[in-house]
């Protein structure tokens, strides 16, 4: 470790403070990177940053921070680190932790705290984050003894990682990080006896699971966010090849099937393709890999899969069973259960019949969209055909919330895994620009374009400074229909066309807000635009915002209306 | 329905304010809640609660979401 700016006292001494132990911990971790925000009760830490070699990304607000690790988590698998101060700092990366938690990102989250002798006393910048954050996170814990410091960071990495990945706080006292002690090696075995890891998949289950797939007639596999967890997109594409299975896909699990496989029937759920919605409804076993049932998924859960006996794969046994009862339920990672599945597979389902009426459904009622070239004004489902075809399928796509997500969710083609980011169960606007930052610093020699609305956007727009201080070539697509657009559509659909508070009546000049941060920027209001801009924005190796002035009054289709079964799906 | 939840807990705050605050989410009423050290375990402590609930499924779940919590060592409904 290097250490300067220490006294001679201190030196001799070998000295070091907990805020120091700290950063140690962390880097033994192989945490390439932190995200942080500083203030009054991390001032120890970030003093032992500026000692320590740590590449750390100041974002501007604290929300920024802990989506950019949501981002890098997502598309590196590796656990985001995030460092903020007590109080505000701590109360601002809340909303971050309840997106990660749902979705099942790992995270390590530093927040400072008050120095332990003034803890619960209504302290200047205190706030209760242990409890605050209880129903948001994986775990977290307070640092209460400098000698529980080094084994705190492992056991947070650790229950962040394994298992069902998930955010861990660990709140920090100022104090403790502030003490000095005696640099020695410290030896910090993890100590959790209340935490177990699924590592052994039960044969029986496997053996019952596999009997099911060989005898269904009507089989569809359900791909969630569990099999890019897992790394288990090979697995599944062999298994779904072999035993002749159609796949669809949860929001999140989108990229752990390939879109172009002829086997793929598309996104399920309130706002997927009409053959995903019938396969889900009509299959007679349904095959869940690590999704969790969410209700945008299932619809009214009454009429969900009324014909199927239900397959359910999740590393977390709390899952199973949760919403939907399963009839073979396995505990363990996508992986392993895929894996040993395929070993004792020894027959195929016959799904010829079943394939040929799915193809029909496809070829009857595929995505569609009306496109009148005469006036050249820009959809949105256009726009996000010609980023698909511009960005390449090896390029990463994060999306904010709202319309412009799911047309991102229904028209990109993720060919390979890891290379969509998008807030699905908590559904947080302001996520998709700052997860893009996340996402361009794990993979820096990737594509990274960000598909964001007008309104999200105005969320976490501030870190377009870090974009321009770190030269990240994120490229932000605003689709930009003047509107909170799911808000409209709503309000349309289902409140009689009463738009309230959903078409802001002032916007920014997004183009001249980027040129402020000296990023370049375009208009483009007409679909004939759109190519040339698109072409020369994917080639340059530099940031770029891209303002698509879309047709205001556009709505994502087909849907599900709420309460609805899936197979009752208007404007197919 | 009443039923009876046992659970051996890591000693501690944090375990409390988990197991209180899924209760709380589901709406599930406490009748009695006991909490205490192992003399013999050092670390350990025994909870036992009498809790209403609505029906077999919501004491599934919430079993299911305590055995997930990290500090949760084992959990049972002993009814
Ligand atoms: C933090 C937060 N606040 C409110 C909402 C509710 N909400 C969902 S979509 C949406 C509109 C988003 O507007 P915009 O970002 O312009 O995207 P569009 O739907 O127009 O594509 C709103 C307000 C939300 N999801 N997140
Ligand atoms: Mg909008």
């Amino acid at each position: 470790m290097t250490v300067t700016a220490k006294t001679e006292h201190e030196l001799k001494m070998n000295l070091v403070t907990g805020a120091d132990v700290l950063i140690q911990s962390i880097l033994q971790e192989g945490t390439e990177v932190i995200f942080g925000y500083p203030g009054g009760a991390v001032l120890p830490i970030y003093d032992a940053l500026y000692r320590q070699k740590v590449n750390h990304v100041l974002t501007r607000h604290e929300q920024g921070a802990i989506h950019a690790a949501e981002g890098y988590a997502r598309v590196s698998g590796k656990p985001g680190v995030v460092i903020v101060t007590s109080g505000p700092g701590a109360t601002n990366i809340v909303t971050g932790l309840m997106d990660a938690f749902i979705d099942s990102l790992p995270l390590v989250v530093f927040t400072g705290q008050v120095t332990r002798a003034v803890i619960n006393s209504d302290a200047f910048q205190e706030a209760d984050i242990i409890g605050i954050t209880a129903s948001a996170t994986k775990h977290n814990f307070q640092v209460r003894h400098v000698r529980d410091l080094s084994r705190t960071v492992r056991e947070a990495f650790y229950i962040a990682t394994t298992g069902r990945p998930g955010p861990v706080l660990v709140d920090l006292p100022k104090d403790i990080c502030a003490a000095q002690l005696v640099n020695e090696p410290h030896h910090s075995e993890i100590n959790l006896p209340g935490y177990r890891v699924p590592t052994q998949v039960n044969e029986g289950d496997i053996h019952r699971f596999a009997e099911a797939i060989k005898n269904a007639k009507r089989p569809v596999l359900l791909a969630g966010a569990g099999v890019l967890h897992a790394n288990a997109s090979d697995q599944l594409r062999s298994f779904a090849q072999i035993h002749h299975i159609p796949v669809v896909c949860t929001l999140l699990g989108l990229g752990s099937f390939p879109a172009s496989d002829p086997l793929f029937l598309g996104m399920g759920g309130m706002h997927g393709t009409y053959a995903a919605n019938m396969a889900l409804s009509e299959c007679d076993l349904l095959i869940n890999i690590g999704a969790r049932f969410d209700d945008r998924l299932t619809g009214n859960l009454a009429k969900f899969a009324p014909e199927a006996k239900v397959a359910h794969v999740d590393i977390d046994p709390s899952e199973i069973g949760k919403n939907v009862q399963a009839d073979y339920p396995v505990v363990g990672d996508a992986q392993s259960v895929l894996a040993q599945l395929e070993k004792v597979m020894d027959a195929n389902p016959n799904t010829l019949e079943w394939l040929n009426t799915l193809n029909g459904y496809a070829e009857k009622h595929p995505l569609h969209y009306e496109c009148s070239l005469e006036n050249q004004s820009l959809l949105p489902q256009f726009v996000i055909e010609r980023v698909c075809h511009f960005a390449g399928s090896d390029a990463i796509i994060t999306t904010d919330v709202g319309q412009h997500q799911m047309w991102t969710a229904q028209y990109y083609h993720f060919e390979r895994p890891n290379r969509w980011v998008s807030s699905g169960g908590l559904g947080t606007m302001g996520f998709g620009f700052p997860a893009a930052i996340g996402a361009q610093i794990a993979e820096q020699k990737k594509r990274v374009v960000a598909i964001v609305g007008d309104g999200g956007f105005q969320m976490t727009l501030q870190e377009l400074a870090v974009v321009r201080e770190l030269n990240l070539p994120i490229k932000i697509m605003i689709l930009n229909n003047g509107a909170l657009g799911m808000v409209r559509q709503w309000q349309e659909a289902f409140y009689g066309k009463r738009y309230s508070h959903s078409l802001p009546p002032v916007q920014p000049d997004f183009v001249r807000l980027a040129e402020s941060y000296g990023i370049s920027a375009h208009l483009v209001e007409k679909a004939n635009e759109l190519d040339t801009v698109l072409e020369s924005a994917m080639e340059n190796g530099e940031p770029m915002l891209i303002d698509c002035r879309v047709k205001q009054l556009e709505n994502v289709l087909p849907m599900v209306p709420p309460g609805k079964g899936l197979k009752e799906m208007t404007g197919v | 329905m009443l039923r009876t939840i046992v659970a051996t807990v890591s000693s501690g705050s944090n375990v409390l304010i988990r197991m209180t605050a899924l209760m709380a989410k589901s709406a599930i009423r406490i009748e009695s809640l006991h909490m205490q050290r192992s003399n013999t375990q050092e670390n350990i402590s025994r909870i036992s609660m009498l809790v209403d609930v609505e029906n077999e499924r919501q004491t599934a779940r919430y079993v299911n979401q305590l055995d997930r919590l990290v500090d949760v060592i084992s959990v049972a409904d002993m009814t």
